[in-house]
């Protein structure tokens, strides 16, 4: 679907089909998450032109980036040398004193100056889908609710920096996580598949000049209009407005924030080339136009077996990335308001199995935060000599996900009532790591 | 060495041992302290609303000047007759309880026992000292090599406390006037007076001329974010009455020499980014008057390295960053996730 047969169009008798080809494939909203019926509940939302009274914020952007699958803690962030459940893993010494990372970090070593490990996160969820879901949420996988991701959250209590642009954005995936949960479908990520295509279609079709283009978007807003007072439902106004930010999104200058193509080749270099590099540095330039929240996939990371090799494969994109962003945002004055968070749903067995594998294990894993006012060059928390269980300063999923909500200066308390009357808060019940900032 | 005999050397070590202990205050026990206990303990202070703050029953722990200058509070090595001991290890429904009950869980069995730990090793604070009480900008050097210099960005806090001491809010009407852009101005946080000002998406249209309309409220803006906005040296005239002025983004804009220079009025700029401007060595010879400067951003710029020491010489504490410790790009193959091309 392109924006083209799109405009082309407009006299297609279906206008839901229409409405929901348009925005799912502009601007990311998915057809199922709209026309619930729970999505209407209009009396709970505020203008997102005045948003909620809001904390002193240290970040204004976060980069929230997520290996999927369980990314083994042991090896990467939280190394015990010299122990059994170590394996063949190394570590190595980092620009941080008593910081050590797993042999497969070189590159992010030299950044640790300006970044923070948090080795004692813990919970209970050792399941892909529903770690991952609690993850993004704060709050445990149910059949009944859909609950909105962080991102959303941000969005719907601090609002957009810039107004063109969406306010959250998904690179490489994610499409099945949450996102608006039970807030409006505005609130819906717009996810981008591939960093490097970016975002398609959003040129005028060939063959169309401003003038037919302004003819076009003019007969659909009579059909907008009467179609709304005769189905008068906040999921077609959501399209309405979906559809006019599309429109502004498509003639801004900022459409150039999506477009990998104005970097030069060193600099993507630098990134690794990967899909995640790729994804990483699209990230920096949507932050840079002033998106306020953007998640970056990298998906494989459910090592079974062979967990040895597979992370050879699986980090090199990872730290060429992540070293690349820290210090290409500190040096453009970012890193300081800005928040990168690299987390995944759990982390992996201390024992290894007979296939040279790691299972999963949500009692003790990693996360890594930089910027956005936490204090670079810290560990933590611990997890006992050969990393099975955490014991100082346990970190919950909440909490981790309350400190981010911290440092954008979120009210932690607030409570939202969903449509089905029941209240949430953005992190729950989870309390910030204060200690980390400053 | 080798003559020494192994007793004296055994001895030796384990008194060091003893004396340095195993728990370590910075690492352990504050960050416990931070978390749980400063919200209401910390040195008198101005809060966010500019009233004096002062610590919850006189007892100090953001501080060793505060922890040790109460009597009684630690008891180097009984832990068991420290008032702070006894204070976490109360049952959880007694009102003494530490932190009180309704600011959540008490301490865990393992956090409580590190403190007792430490104070039973003599309640040693290593080189740490803590807060004073007039509030310092903390001087974080980033030496490219060494392992100094941790790299922090928050916004600093009590730079604006202290500013915003007696400010008046603006008034709602005067505030009302910028609804219709080009701005975003809200408040710093926390229901502050003074105001921080972007441009929405706006940055391009943004210019000189534009920066006129935030005379009425320049006194009380103490973030302000041109980044990527048209404005050049004639706008910052306006910018150089910005006498709160704290953070400022001028990135990858025209902002030139002239431009730098007049920002020599923003004595309270803490954070100036310069990043892809067309500033140079004479405009950065200007900003030495600017005493609280603490992070300056000047890739991509004409500024040499010179101009940046004889700066730093004269703003202790300074990070200047040039351009970026960026990574080698990874060898061709390497990885399984690497795209081809
Ligand atoms: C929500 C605010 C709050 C927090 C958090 C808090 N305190 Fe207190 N604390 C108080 C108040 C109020 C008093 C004074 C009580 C009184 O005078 O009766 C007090 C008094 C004390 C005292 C003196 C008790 C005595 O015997 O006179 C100690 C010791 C103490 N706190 C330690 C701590 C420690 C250690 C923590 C963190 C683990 C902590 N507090 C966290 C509010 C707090």
């Amino acid at each position: 679907m392109t924006l083209h047969d799109l405009i082309r169009g407009t006299d297609v008798a279906t206008r839901r089909s229409f409405l929901t080809r348009m925005a799912g494939s502009l601007l990311g909203v998915g057809a199922a998450a709209t026309f619930g019926p729970a999505a209407i509940a209009r009396s709970l939302y505020q203008d997102p032109q005045n948003p909620l009274v809001l904390g002193r914020a240290s970040a204004k952007h976060v980069i929230y980036l997520f290996m999927r699958g369980g990314m083994s803690h042991l090896d990467t962030f939280d190394p015990k040398p010299g122990k059994v459940t170590q394996g063949p893993t190394q570590a190595i010494e980092t620009r941080a004193d008593g910081v050590l990372l797993g042999q497969y970090f070189p590159k992010l070593a030299d950044q640790m100056d300006k970044a923070c490990i948090v080795s004692s996160m813990t919970s209970k969820q050792g399941a892909h889908s529903q770690a991952q879901y609690l993850m993004r949420t704060s709050y445990e996988l149910r059949g009944t609710i859909q609950h909105p991701s962080l991102g959303a959250w941000c969005q719907h209590m601090a609002g957009r920096h810039n107004q063109t642009l969406p306010a959250h954005v998904t690179i490489g995936g994610g499409a099945e996580m949450p996102g608006a949960g039970f807030f409006p479908p505005e609130f819906q990520p717009l996810p981008i598949g591939s960093a490097e295509s970016g975002l398609q279609n959003v040129s005028l079709p060939r063959g169309v000049d401003e003038e037919r283009f302004q003819r076009r978007l003019k007969r659909l807003s009579e059909l907008d209009q009467a179609f709304a007072e005769k189905h008068n439902q906040r999921g077609v106004q959501a399209y309405a407005k979906a559809y006019q930010e599309a429109v502004g999104l498509m003639r801004s200058s900022d459409l150039a924030a999506f477009d990998l193509g104005l970097e030069s080749a060193s600099m993507q270099a630098v990134y690794g080339d990967t899909p995640f590099g790729n994804g990483c540095l699209l990230a920096r330039r949507l932050v840079e136009h002033g998106v306020r929240y953007v998640e970056v996939m990298s998906d494989g990371w459910d090592t079974h077996a062979d967990n040895f090799d597979r992370l050879g494969d699986l980090t090199p994109a990872i730290d060429q990335g992540l070293a690349a962003l820290i210090a290409d945002l500190d040096a453009r004055g970012l890193l300081q308001k800005t928040l990168i968070v690299l987390v995944s749903e759990f982390g992996r067995t201390p024992d290894i199995d007979q296939d040279q594998g790691r299972n999963h294990y949500p009692q003790a894993f990693s996360a890594l935060l930089a910027g956005g006012g936490v204090r670079g060059g810290q560990r933590y928390g611990s997890t006992d000599p050969e990393g099975r269980q955490v014991i100082t300063e346990p970190t919950t999923i909440q909490d981790l996900n309350a400190t981010i909500a911290y440092a954008c200066g979120l009210p932690l308390d607030h409570v939202l009532t969903s449509p089905s009357g029941r209240p949430f808060k953005v992190a729950d019940k989870g309390q910030p790591l204060t200690a980390l900032f400053g | 060495m080798r003559t020494l005999p192994f007793t004296v050397l055994f001895l030796a070590s384990s008194l060091l041992a003893q004396a340095k202990g195993s728990v370590d205050f910075q690492k352990q026990i504050l960050p416990i302290f931070e978390a749980r206990c400063v919200e209401c303990h910390s040195t008198a202070h101005a809060g966010p609303d500019g009233k004096l703050k002062k610590p919850k029953g006189g007892v100090v722990l953001d501080s060793k000047e505060g922890i040790t200058g109460k009597k009684g509070l630690i008891v180097a090595k009984n832990a068991d007759t420290s008032a702070l001991y006894v204070a976490i290890t109360l049952p959880a429904d007694d009102e003494d309880r530490m932190p009180p009950e309704k600011k959540g869980d008490p301490l865990s069995k393992e956090q409580a026992a590190l403190i007792k730990t430490w104070i039973d090793e003599g309640a040693a604070f290593g080189s740490w000292t803590g807060k004073k009480a007039e509030p310092i900008a903390a001087a974080k050097p980033n030496d490219k090599d060494g392992k100094v210099g941790k790299v922090s960005g928050k916004p600093k806090v009590d730079a604006i406390v202290r500013l915003q001491e007696g400010v008046k809010p603006i008034a709602p009407a005067t505030l009302a006037t910028f609804a219709e852009g080009p701005f975003t101005v809200v408040s710093v946080g926390d229901e502050s007076a003074l105001l921080s000002v972007s441009c929405r998406g706006n940055n391009d249209t943004v210019d000189d001329a534009m920066l006129a309309r935030l005379a009425p409220i320049a006194s009380h803006i103490c973030e302000l974010d041109l980044s990527r906005t048209r404005v050049s040296d004639a706008g910052c005239k306006e910018i150089g009455q910005m006498v709160r002025l704290v953070n400022l983004d001028l990135r990858q804009t025209a902002v030139g020499n002239q431009g730098v220079a007049a920002l020599a009025t923003c004595k309270e700029l803490r954070s100036l980014n310069l990043f892809g401007t067309k500033v140079g060595d004479y405009g950065l010879a200007a900003l030495a008057t600017l005493k609280n400067l603490e992070q300056l951003y000047v890739w991509q710029t004409e500024v040499t390295a010179a101009a940046i020491v004889r700066l730093r010489d004269g703003i202790p504490g300074l990070r200047v960053v040039m351009g970026p410790d960026l990574p080698e790009p990874m060898p061709e193959g390497a990885g399984g996730q690497r795209r081809r091309r």
